[in-house]
């Protein structure tokens, strides 16, 4: 698959950047492919699920995470993958499915906090691609709430969890949260207040798509020109584009 | 200023009996010889959701009303309160026995608690394998005039939104008896999408972000409430200040994709409201005021929410928080008046 990304899309197209496909179940095989692809610049993260047979935290991932920080690339984990049981039963309906897409999301930080993820990776970076952004604050705020309490469950954390999600993680956009008044969304974000880690996705083809016209008047004036390219930039080390005033 | 005595309605106090025997009395022959032969004990810990050595479990829920009265309701001067048995939620997967369980419990309930002592109202229970058990229990229990609620586990084997729960959320309709779901449940399923979780802390958060959520996309896609509208729902242990966001979601994916599901007649975020209402334990907010203040505005705190102590568990600091954030007309109407229109408690 790689392969095939590389000649018919990356040779094709200077424009195009790719994430590496693992196989996410056999981590060892999964670390050796990312090592060989991790020479092709155009590369720029390795692509995860957030469901899988055990939660993204557990050591058995591990090699994933040690092949990508040392390649210095980032973690994309995009919503699907395995859904098991989420402790209330699946859903019977596209909609209750895709509304509650955020805690796919939620479980895989919390995992990866809870195991020591970013303690042994102090330099991996984790992309959250199509699971919305606003549901991190109040995620953010149980967790500190928690932590203080209940440290001695997980010894490793040596500091407010929100502060680990806020050095290794990043967010893109679609599908943003789109509350009726768009300064609640402003507050949300700045609650989370991560606006350096948030960036753009149109998430094309998908039906909800944001189409790069439209999107950024969904985002507060004073972050677009971060969240439509200068964010990305940074975190995948491209060079930015002038644009004319 | 002057401190204003507001009259507090604890919507989340737990009891528990001691071990198995407290409730042999409720039980019939058939049942305590099934206990006995087989060994069948009641988890003091409610398996695994209140370790003993946990700060947030507290100290172990009164087991006597003697000991709430004097270790609890008499210090915290409360005027009401809604005593949440949990006992049942942790319970092996014969249908039948959990139905002798809760049925046992709730008679436990009525006769050891709510008659013997005014401030007291109570959760009945219901058995979870069982609908037509439970609409059953209901019939039988839940016109007492103390019961007040349909208590159900948060963690479930399919959601509560699932057509085949349905005639038990009628029953307790019909009686206007609120549906509580409650923290924790059944733990042999993984509370997340990636199976089961290593550390307490994954598991606790579990409840009141991955598990709830789910519970509450259910309920409304499903079309619960427009078939029940005079269904009232209380999220119990559950945290709340998630629900805004998730509501924002809601509504935005709602008007991509309402073919799917055309009973719907509102917006989800408007169906929530009216039919939902949260407790305040825990209280999962920022560290600054200020942003706690902005938290509760998105939520509509002063109507949403009812005051929970969840005596004897404890969250930390965040209660304290919230109170001091919300305006006096607000804090009167979380401590008590919200909780005495939703359980109509005259």
């Amino acid at each position: 698959m790689n392969d095939w990304i590389v000649e018919e899309w990356l040779d094709q197209e200077p424009r195009l950047r790719s994430s590496i496909a693992i196989p996410i179940e056999s981590p060892d095989l999964a670390a050796e492919e990312i090592g060989k692809r991790a020479a092709d610049p155009r590369f720029v993260q390795v692509l995860l699920s957030t469901g899988g047979e055990s939660g993204f935290g557990v050591r058995r991932y591990w090699p994933i995470y040690a092949a990508a920080a040392a390649a210095g690339l980032p973690i994309a984990a995009h919503t699907g993958g395995l859904e098991q049981h989420r402790g209330a039963g699946w859903p019977s309906f596209y909609l209750e499915e895709h509304v509650w897409n955020g805690n796919t999301m939620a479980s895989l930080l919390v995992s990866m906090l809870c195991e020591g993820v970013f303690d042994e990776f102090p330099t991996l970076q984790v992309v959250c691609v199509e699971g919305g952004i606003a549901w991190a604050g109040p995620l953010m705020w149980a967790l500190d709430e928690a932590w203080p309490q209940l440290r001695e469950d997980v010894p490793h954390l040596t500091k407010p969890p929100s502060e680990y999600i806020r050095e290794h993680v990043w967010f893109t956009t679609q599908p943003v949260e789109e509350p009726d008044d768009p300064k609640h969304l402003e507050t949300a974000l700045r609650h989370i207040g991560m606006n350096d880690r948030i960036m753009f996705a149109s998430d094309y083809p998908h039906w909800d798509f944001d189409s790069p016209q439209q999107a950024p008047k969904l985002f507060p004036a004073a972050l677009r020109r971060d969240i439509m390219g200068a964010n990305a930039c940074r975190l995948y080390g491209l060079p930015e584009r002038e644009v004319a005033a | 200023m002057t401190a204003v005595q507001t009259a507090v309605i604890d919507t989340d106090v737990h009891c528990s009996p001691k071990a198995l025997s407290d409730l042999a009395p409720y039980l019939d022959p058939y049942w305590r010889g099934y206990i006995t032969e087989g060994g069948i004990a009641l988890s003091p810990t409610q398996g695994g959701a209140y370790p003993p050595a946990a700060p947030t479990s507290g100290t172990p829920a009164a087991t006597s009303v003697e000991q709430l009265r004097e270790g609890f309701l008499d210090v915290a001067g409360t005027q009401l309160a809604v005593l949440n048995c949990t006992t049942s939620f942790h319970c092996n997967r014969n249908p039948y026995y959990e139905a002798a369980l809760c049925r046992a419990v709730n008679d436990w309930l009525v006769a050891e608690w709510l008659e013997r002592d005014e401030r007291l109202r109570g959760s009945m229970v219901v058995p979870t394998l069982d609908t037509d058990a439970a609409v059953a229990e209901i019939e039988r229990i839940g016109d007492h005039p103390r019961i007040v609620q349909v208590l159900l586990p948060v963690r479930t084997d399919a959601p509560w939104g699932n057509v085949r729960h349905r005639p038990l959320l009628r029953a307790a309709a019909e009686r206007g008896l609120v549906v509580g779901l409650h923290a924790w449940g059944r733990i042999g399923n993984a509370p997340t999408s990636s199976g089961m979780t290593h550390t307490y802390l994954e598991d606790y958060l579990a409840n009141s972000q991955i598990i709830v959520q789910g519970q509450v996309t259910s309920l409304v896609t499903e079309g619960v409430f427009t078939q029940l509208p005079d269904l009232r729902v209380t999220l119990l242990e559950c945290g709340f200040s998630w629900l805004p966001t998730l509501l924002w979601r809601f509504d935005k994916d709602w008007k991509g994709v309402w073919r799917e599901v055309p009973w719907l007649d509102a917006k989800p975020s408007e169906t929530a409201r009216r039919h939902l209402r949260l407790t305040t334990a825990p209280a999962q907010l920022p560290s600054d005021p200020v942003q706690v203040r902005e938290a509760l505005d998105l939520l509509d705190g002063g109507s949403m929410l009812l005051y929970a102590s969840d005596h004897p568990h404890d969250h930390g600091t965040g209660g304290e928080r919230l109170l001091a954030a919300l305006t006096d007309a607000e804090r009167e109407r979380v401590l008590g008046g919200n909780a005495a229109d939703w359980y109509r408690l005259a």
